[in-house]
């Protein structure tokens, strides 16, 4: 039962509306009852009950910027099967021989990544 | 109705797209660009364009700022000046957006003649049955070349970030 | 007889609806569906956090709660009272409007991928052209009330806590996309009704899946973060993760927002893979009497399965190291998934018979278990 075009998203709209409503009522059901005392120590950070010390936001290291940018290339590839696989049956051999090419081009990128040693998570 | 909702999600797109350039802190203007990101999606989807609105989300708003996160984190922000650097590029910028301007003017003037809806493609996703199948069959038939050449480009990308890394871990 | 009751009371709702909204707008009839949809989820996951604690507790031979009511059972009407009561703390140098909004934002991303789901054969909020992709693309950007929280925070336990789970999201999602892409070479389609009803044509899609549902159900535990593979909640390293500084109602919201994501992972897997509303042995004529007990049946016994399966492993399972866990993802699991779409797609394009694949993937599952098992004893053997 598929609905033509746009009228199917209708509810779609809906239904993000109810999601993202629900949030702030409960926070706002729970205002009216809870209390509210605060100090300095209770809205300090917590570090274990010891006093905290240097800056929260620190610099990182680079690997979770490797990973970001490895993450980016596969998901862009992982895309790029969806429209293949909608017609494979319609295409056939053709579809087939050209996903093998595309997926040994990538492969090649993770055989690389793989034996330059950038997938091993190092501290 | 529909106008109103052209309307709406292009007033958000707006006004998310000029928090982004005038946020204060960076993690603000990346949090606005996730938002300008979902109007322009919903936009997509208006024009019958779905597939391209789940990938702009899926791409765009899911990895490129997780990227746009990690670079933010790799430097450490408070360290620099913003503002000097703001105000470094001043002339640079007015030239850009006198230049962007024209070009909108340009694209008004012509009434968006070169935008009209090509009458094929529109008879093929009735024929076919959606967005995302007229653009699996336009891509692995007639398209094929371009294709392959994107498995390069992103074989490329996954190359360039490994050598990043490599360098990165024998400075340290 | 049960189809003439689920009718009748599909009337009575449509009739009581009619009257109070005009049913001919969309918007009225999407509403309360939407409404069914919400309070039900949420009802399910209040008695799933209880039947965790219980079924927990058997595992280390201990009760679990006992004391609300009948063996316990009033015990998460307690909990949503006490957390209602609790104080938010909002630290000093939080970024204020972020950590407000951080828990809000984590569960509508929680909630919108369930408006595509079909949850009985009549029963679905809406139908549209790229459902599974929209479940993708809504869940991929989950992350956001995530980093929010991390950042917003000014914690260094939520900072490094929402930086991990992050990087272990964005590693998992790639063979949970190609998992995928392996049903819906078979469906041609990524509408969530036609993936369910081609299920009648092909078999449910475990037997002529089973590499990308186990890849599928080792990613979705390492999305939803749970244990053996929750590392944002690494209490020994990171406190609490990216939520240590949320307390009272915020931090429900977060909780509440983790099982719904874990509600996800599990219908996706049903609707994907198990045949969702479909009874078993659909296609045997044998069987037809199995069609008779309402569809929505099928589909809660197939999910309440799968979160079972969830908290079995909690109960069983240790934590894996961070690195490990890279291992299993880039290693293991990609080269794993696109293998497995390769066979599919050969076997698809040679019209082969499905019983005859269904026998070569059992096959290339054994072949892969007994390798594996080598290297285990290989690794071990040279290790000491």
């Amino acid at each position: 039962m598929l609905l033509s075009g746009l009228s199917s998203y209708i509810p779609v709209l809906v239904f993000m509306a109810i999601s993202g409503a629900i949030g702030f009522l409960m926070l706002l059901i729970g205002r009216l009852w809870r209390p509210s005392h605060p100090y300095k120590e209770k809205l300090s950070p917590y570090e274990c009950g010891i006093e905290p010390e240097g800056d929260a936001w620190e610099r990182v290291i680079p690997r979770y910027y490797v990973y970001a940018m490895l993450f980016l290339a596969f998901d862009v590839e992982a895309l790029f099967l969806f429209p293949w696989a909608i017609v494979f049956d319609k295409i056939g051999w053709f579809a087939f021989i050209e996903m093998v090419l595309f997926i040994i081009v990538l492969l090649i990128g993770l055989v690389y990544a793989w034996a330059k040693g950038a997938l091993d998570w190092r501290y | 109705m529909i106008h109103l909702f052209f309307l709406m999600f292009s007033l958000i797109a707006v006004i998310a797209s000029w928090r982004v350039v005038a946020a204060k802190h960076i993690i603000h203007a990346v949090l606005w660009l996730v938002v300008t990101f979902f109007s322009t999606a919903c936009l997509f989807v208006m024009l019958g364009a779905e597939f391209l609105a789940a990938i702009q989300i899926l791409v765009y708003a899911g990895a490129i700022i997780i990227l746009y996160v990690f670079a933010i984190m790799l430097v450490n922000v408070k360290d620099l000046d913003i503002k000097a650097h703001f105000h470094k590029h001043r002339r640079l910028a007015k030239l850009l957006g006198l230049v962007i301007f024209a070009e909108l003017g340009l694209v008004f003037l012509q009434r968006f003649t070169f935008l009209q809806a090509k009458g094929p493609l529109a008879v093929q996703q009735a024929e076919w049955g959606g967005n995302s199948e007229v653009i699996g069959r336009l891509l692995y038939t007639d398209y094929i070349l371009p294709f392959e050449l994107a498995s390069i480009i992103l074989l490329v990308a996954i190359i360039g970030a490994v050598v990043l890394a490599i360098t990165q871990e024998k400075r340290a | 007889m049960l189809e003439n009751l689920q009718r009748l009371i599909q009337l009575t709702i449509h009739l009581i609806v009619n009257k109070l909204v005009p049913l001919t707008h969309p918007w009225g009839w999407a509403f309360i569906k939407a409404l069914i949809v919400v309070s039900l989820i949420m009802l399910a996951v209040t008695f799933v956090t209880l039947a965790e604690r219980k079924l927990i507790g058997r595992m280390q031979i201990r009760h679990g709660p006992m004391r609300t009511g009948w063996h316990g059972i009033l015990q998460p009407i307690a909990d949503g009272i006490k957390l209602l009561c609790k104080e938010c703390i909002t630290p000093a140098e939080a970024d204020k409007w972020v950590f407000l909004m951080a828990p809000i934002v984590s569960i509508a991303f929680a909630f919108v991928p369930l408006a595509v789901i079909p949850f009985a054969k009549t029963f679905f909020i809406t139908d549209i052209n790229i459902g599974l992709l929209f479940i993708l693309a809504v869940s991929s950007v989950g992350f956001l009330g995530n980093i929010m929280a991390g950042w917003s925070s000014a914690s260094k336990y939520s900072f490094l806590g929402s930086l991990r789970a992050l990087a272990l999201m964005i590693s998992f999602e790639v063979p949970m996309v190609m998992s995928m892409v392996g049903v819906v070479v078979f469906t041609g389609s990524l509408s969530m009704v036609t993936i369910v009803e081609s299920q009648a044509h092909w078999g449910w899609f475990i037997l002529s899946q089973p590499m990308a549902f186990v890849i599928y159900v080792l990613c979705g535990i390492a999305e939803t973060q749970r244990t053996p593979f929750d590392m944002m909640e690494d209490e020994g390293s990171l406190v609490c993760g990216f939520f240590t500084e949320y307390s009272g109602m915020r931090f429900a919201l977060f909780s509440l927002a983790e099982y719904i994501n874990m509600f996800l992972v599990a219908i996706l897997a049903t609707v994907l893979f198990l045949g969702g509303w479909q009874p078993p042995f659909v296609s045997w004529p044998l069987f037809g009497f199995l069609n008779a007990v309402p569809s929505v049946f099928w589909f809660s016994a197939k999910l309440l399965l799968f979160m079972f399966l969830y908290i079995w492993l909690r109960g069983t399972l240790p934590r894996v190291r961070y690195d490990q866990l890279m291992y299993l993802c880039w290693k293991i699991l990609m080269p794993l998934a696109l293998l497995n779409l390769m066979l599919t797609a050969l076997f698809l394009a040679s019209k082969m018979n499905i019983l005859i694949f269904y026998l070569l993937n059992l096959l290339v599952v054994v072949i892969w278990l007994s390798i594996y098992a080598k290297t285990q004893a290989w690794v071990s053997a040279n290790n000491q």
